[in-house]
């Protein structure tokens, strides 16, 4: 039962199948293309089964999407040529945003897309020359940094070597300076010496010029004194000779009255009175005798003195002669002395002069390089403010270079 | 008697004046080599050579001092055998003749030089006379008269 049941329900379906097939298999399959072509598949077609109004539907419907289909086709191909040479120009500029410009616009036309190929182009074109340019530039202009830079340093050093030779300068002008002061002193007081040498020599000539005059005198004096004793002594000696002569009476005289005494005695009475007188005779001799002697005694003594004196004299004499010989020599020596100094005060003064120019010109010179320090210190300065200038100079080419060497400009 | 006075250092002795020829300056002498140091040497005596004796000499002093008062004395020498001689005695300060009186004449006492006779005092000392006989010694007489040797 249930598979005579089963077999109705199946036959009946199996019938209604078929219907639903022959009547509602082309409409299905027309609204499936329809739908289909509505949902964008223009290449859809529908099979032509019959030749009924069904079949004719879809003929129609297959010329509509034929139709459908080439007008979407060519839109499409439109579409895909503009996107083509938009996809050209953007990847020529998105490689030109990135910083290739080698790119190269192949767009061309009279459209739109066209024009703006060429406005493209033509910018692109400007740009890799402007890039160039700048690139060019830059390399340049770090080259010169570069340079200025080394130049800059060199110049710095050069600079600071010159600061600290110019102090070294500075130390040894105001060391010359100060020397110079010193010796400007010490010549002061050469010259005070000399001056007081000048004058003291004066006085002492003029002192030695009254001592030869004393002494001078004190020769004359001496002369004098010398021919009065001179002829004190001649005097002396002619006494002496007269002396001599009264000495040798008186002795002949005693001798005589002796002789005479004793022949008187011989005589005996006779020559008594003989006797007397010879005795008196004898006695005057004896005095004569020693009173002669005395006399010779005191004039030996005298004449003595007097040669002693002669003697004492000359040597004085002698002594002054040569002291004034002395005197004479040290006055000429003092002379020259003089004329030495006296030559050299000038002297000095012009050694003065020239030290005191010299004392000014080093205090000159010292204030030149004073300033000269200070204006090397300031170019120092600014050398060191221009190297730093030029350093950011570099670095700035640098970057720039950098910067532009990012863009490629050649293929 | 009367005597002339000299001295022989610091003290006075006579010649008595009978013996005294005559009284001379002092001369210049001859030198006589090798004689006697009592032999003064040799005077010319008017041509006559005259051996002159140095009474200090003899006396045993230094030789006599030439002063103004340095007399030769010519005297009269008698040797034993009563030949007279002259000689020369040279005498140091030969003041002048004094008399000496024979009571005041007295015997020195001493027995010194030989021919140192009799003293007398006065008022300037003692004066003692010389025997001019007496002063020659044998052999010095002998060397001064060697004729008299001869002859004697």
């Amino acid at each position: 039962m249930i598979g005579g049941g089963a077999a109705v329900v199946v036959l009946s379906l199996l019938i209604s199948y078929t219907l639903a097939r022959a009547i509602l298999g082309p409409l299905a399959g027309l609204t499936t293309a329809l739908s289909r072509l509505g949902s964008g598949d223009q290449a859809v077609r529908v099979a032509v089964t019959s030749g009924d109004e069904l079949g004719k539907v879809s003929e129609d419907f297959n010329k509509m999407a034929v139709l459908l289909q080439s007008a979407t086709q060519r839109e499409l191909d439109l579409t895909n040529e503009l996107r083509a040479k938009v996809d050209s120009l953007l990847e020529v500029v998105s490689r030109a945003a990135g910083g290739d410009m080698t790119g190269k616009i192949s767009v061309g036309g009279d459209d739109a897309i066209g024009q703006l190929g060429d406005g493209l182009q033509r910018m692109f074109d400007n740009l890799r020359q402007l890039l160039t340019n700048v690139q060019k530039a830059g390399i340049q202009v770090t080259t010169s940094a570069t340079e200025i830079a080394a130049s800059a340093k060199q110049q710095e050093a050069t600079g600071v070597e010159q600061a600290q030779t110019s102090v070294e300068v500075l130390s040894t002008t105001k060391e010359i300076s100060s020397n110079t002061s010193q010796l400007l002193k010490t010549m002061e007081d050469a010259t005070a010496v000399a001056d007081y040498t000048t004058s003291a020599t004066s006085e002492a000539q003029g002192n030695l010029r009254r001592m030869d005059q004393t002494m001078q005198n004190m020769v004359n004096a001496t002369d004098s004194i010398n021919a009065k004793l001179a002829a004190l002594s001649e005097k002396a000696s002619n006494i002496n000779s007269v002396l001599t002569t009264i000495t040798k009476v008186a002795d002949q005289t005693n001798i005589l009255s002796l002789n005479a005494a004793i022949e008187a005695e011989k005589a005996g009475e006779a020559g008594r009175g003989f006797s007397v007188v010879a005795t008196e005779i004898r006695r005057l001799a004896d005095q004569t005798s020693v009173s002669t002697w005395d006399i010779e005694q005191m004039l030996k003594e005298m004449q003595s003195a007097v040669s002693a004196s002669v003697m004492g004299m000359d040597k004085f004499s002698e002594e002054i002669r040569r002291s004034v010989g002395e005197v004479r020599q040290v006055t000429d020596q003092l002379s020259g002395v003089m004329d030495q100094v006296q030559k050299l005060a000038p002297q000095f003064d012009a050694v003065l002069q020239g030290m005191q120019a010299q004392a000014v010109g080093a205090q000159q010179i010292t204030e030149t390089m004073m300033q000269l320090n200070d204006a090397t210190q300031q170019t120092v300065e600014s050398l060191k403010a221009t190297s730093e200038a030029v350093h950011q100079l570099q670095y700035a080419a640098g970057d720039l270079q950098s910067s532009v060497s990012t863009f490629a400009v050649n293929a | 008697m009367k005597v002339l006075v000299f001295h022989i250092g610091a003290d006075r002795y006579g010649l008595p004046l009978r013996q005294v020829r005559r009284v001379l300056p002092s001369l210049e002498l001859k030198g006589i080599p090798l004689a006697p140091d009592s032999v003064a040497g040799l005077m010319n005596l008017h041509g006559t050579p005259l051996p002159v004796i140095d009474l200090s000499r003899i006396s045993g002093r230094a030789p006599s001092r030439q002063h103004y008062d340095t007399r030769i004395v010519v005297a009269d020498y008698i040797a034993p055998n009563g030949t007279v001689h002259a000689l020369g005695l040279m005498a140091e300060r030969v003041q002048g003749v004094q008399d000496v009186a024979p009571q005041n004449l007295a015997p020195s006492g001493v027995q010194a030089a030989p021919f140192l006779g009799q003293v007398a005092g006065d008022a300037h000392g003692m004066v003692q006379l010389v025997e001019v006989n007496d002063l020659l010694p044998a052999e010095l007489r002998a060397r001064l008269f060697p004729a008299e040797l001869a002859t004697g």
